[in-house]
């Protein structure tokens, strides 16, 4: 009998505690690769939902019902930041009336926060195309920029869930160390690449940390439409540089840049920002992926 | 290269556009261009989805829905623009409703729906041309406003719009059969020709001011569009005007 009443004691004690002491943070991450990142970083503490599907252009995203329902519950927001996420994320936000998520709230985080921005500062006027004046959002395809953003997540989530704040320590620990291994390596095997072309600027901190050469853009101006004129001399440039690669995102225009690989004999390659699978493992992958890729043109 | 291909797309879309455009602007359905490769536009999904042929299920679709507008008659009480309205939205609504669902098939959607002459390759100008072709030959053999002519109307549209769209572009094609009808409106005699003439003119004149100044060639040439149309018209007012003050 005295058992028992210990035992329904303990049971009380545990009962009367704050339901989410015990509860998994809820993590919502705009695109598949930050979703990655964060489970990197959080393993099995957390659980991370992710709004932007692979293969979808993350400065489009259609609001849906259940997006805002998996903001209402997140505990973290973990978005790109610049203004990536600026035409379907802020109504989604309201949406969801989760207060805590709202831009300076404890639950948001943007990774553009916590790296070295590229791009920035620049005078921007419409005529420059749909530019980010803020700086090139693209960071997260950047091992090093990803490193940055981990350690200062694990620090947020570690405010968010003190009780796990050394396994976030930890594996934000682990995860820079691996991606620090990641650029080591590769680094020295891309230096003598030669130039690449790219669709737009989006691939500007993964080139800058790898030493790789962009000649040119096939849509210089985000969104607008480029001139006969422009293709034409990128086509001559292309044949006179010897440029073999042609970097596009799956979600870009395809007939053009097939057009102009086809015209330049250069190679076009689909270099995806985002894979379906998950953690460390999946973000170490597409980051392997891009690499390997890249690494085509060299032999 | 680039700049050459994009003329001869151009080109040839303004063969057969306006020739389609009058007829659309006189039966006041303007709409259906869009609207029709809006609905192959989801049939095309529908495949992507099923893991199928998008071609063939685009057809299919199209062809369903073909024959379904062509039994509205066109001297109907309904407000046939007003249909080819909601027919749009309805087939654009479905069409993101699929892609919802198929996020990896949004590049190849938006590329069916808002082409470009500047990756436009022979095969492309080969296919350009022979739809153009067999879409006259079908607008021209219909002339009483039966079941089987609205088929034919609307199924000459479709061949017509469809592949024009994926190659030149949505809006080009929308002012290529819109803005050289209403340039020559009115007119009683060489109207088609005057038409074309007008299509041509601004095709060569926009793609080569793009070209010349590195401008967008799609939005050059409907800007020449606008002029000549607006020259046309006010040529047309001020020749009626002095008729009748002769009068």
């Amino acid at each position: 009998m005295r058992t028992i009443l210990n035992l329904s004691f303990i049971m009380l004690l545990f009962a009367a505690l704050p339901a989410h002491t015990y509860a998994q943070v809820e993590i919502v991450a705009t695109t598949p690769a930050l979703a990655q990142i964060a489970k990197a970083v959080c393993g099995e503490t957390c659980n991370v939902t992710t709004l932007a599907k692979v293969g979808q252009d993350p400065h489009f995203v259609a609001p849906k019902p259940t997006l805002a329902r998996h903001l209402a519950k997140a505990d973290l927001l973990f978005s790109v930041g610049l203004a990536l996420e600026s035409g379907w994320l802020p109504p989604l936000i309201s949406l969801s009336r989760n207060s805590q998520i709202r831009i300076g709230g404890t639950g948001y985080f943007a990774g553009s926060d916590y790296v070295d921005v590229l791009g920035k500062n620049i005078e921007v006027n419409r005529s420059m195309g749909d530019v980010h004046p803020e700086g090139n959002p693209h960071w997260w395809i950047d091992p090093a920029q990803t490193a940055l953003v981990s350690t200062a997540l694990a620090k947020r989530l570690a405010k968010l869930d003190p009780t796990h704040a050394d396994i976030y320590a930890n594996q934000a620990k682990k995860f820079v160390s691996q991606l620090n291994a990641l650029i080591t390596k590769w680094k020295p095997v891309l230096k003598q690449s030669k130039p690449i072309v790219t669709y737009h600027d989006s691939y500007r901190y993964f080139v800058e940390r790898f030493d790789i050469k962009v000649a040119g853009f096939i849509e210089p101006k985000p969104g607008v439409e480029p001139s006969t004129r422009h293709l034409d001399d990128l086509i001559s440039m292309i044949e006179s540089n010897g440029v073999q690669q042609i970097w596009v995102e799956p979600y870009h225009h395809g007939r053009i840049s097939k057009r102009i690989a086809a015209l330049s004999g250069a190679k076009l390659l689909i270099m995806t920002d985002a894979t379906a699978e998950e953690g460390a493992a999946g973000y170490l992958h597409m980051i392997e992926q891009l690499l390997h890729a890249a690494k085509g043109k060299t032999e | 290269m680039i700049l050459w291909f994009s003329l001869a797309a151009c080109l040839i879309a303004s063969l057969y556009m306006p020739v389609l455009g009058q007829q659309v602007l006189k039966r006041r359905v303007i709409f259906i261009d869009l609207a029709l490769a809006q609905v192959a536009a989801v049939g095309y999904a529908i495949g992507l989805a099923a893991d199928g042929s998008g071609i063939l299920y685009a057809t299919i679709v199209t062809a369903v829905v073909i024959f379904m507008i062509a039994s509205i008659p066109d001297n109907t009480n309904l407000p046939k623009e007003g249909i080819m309205g909601a027919l749009y939205a309805l087939a654009l609504s479905l069409g993101m409703m699929i892609l919802a669902s198929l996020p990896h098939a949004e590049g190849q959607m938006m590329e069916l729906m808002f082409g470009s002459m500047l990756g436009v390759n022979e095969n492309e100008l080969m296919i350009l041309a022979c739809s153009g072709l067999i879409a006259v030959i079908l607008m021209r053999q219909h002339h009483m406003d039966t079941y089987i002519g609205r088929i034919l109307f609307y199924s000459s549209l479709a061949i017509a719009v469809v592949p024009a769209i994926y190659t030149i572009g949505v809006v080009l094609v929308f002012a290529l059969l819109v803005m050289p009808g209403l340039a020559v409106w009115n007119i009683h005699t060489g109207k088609t020709s005057l038409a074309i003439l007008a299509a041509s003119l601004a095709s060569a004149c926009g793609v080569l001011f793009s070209n010349y100044f590195d401008y967008p060639p799609s939005s050059s040439v409907i800007v020449f569009l606008s002029i000549i149309a607006l020259i046309s018209r006010l040529f047309i007012y001020l020749k009626t005007r002095k008729s009748q003050t002769l009068i």
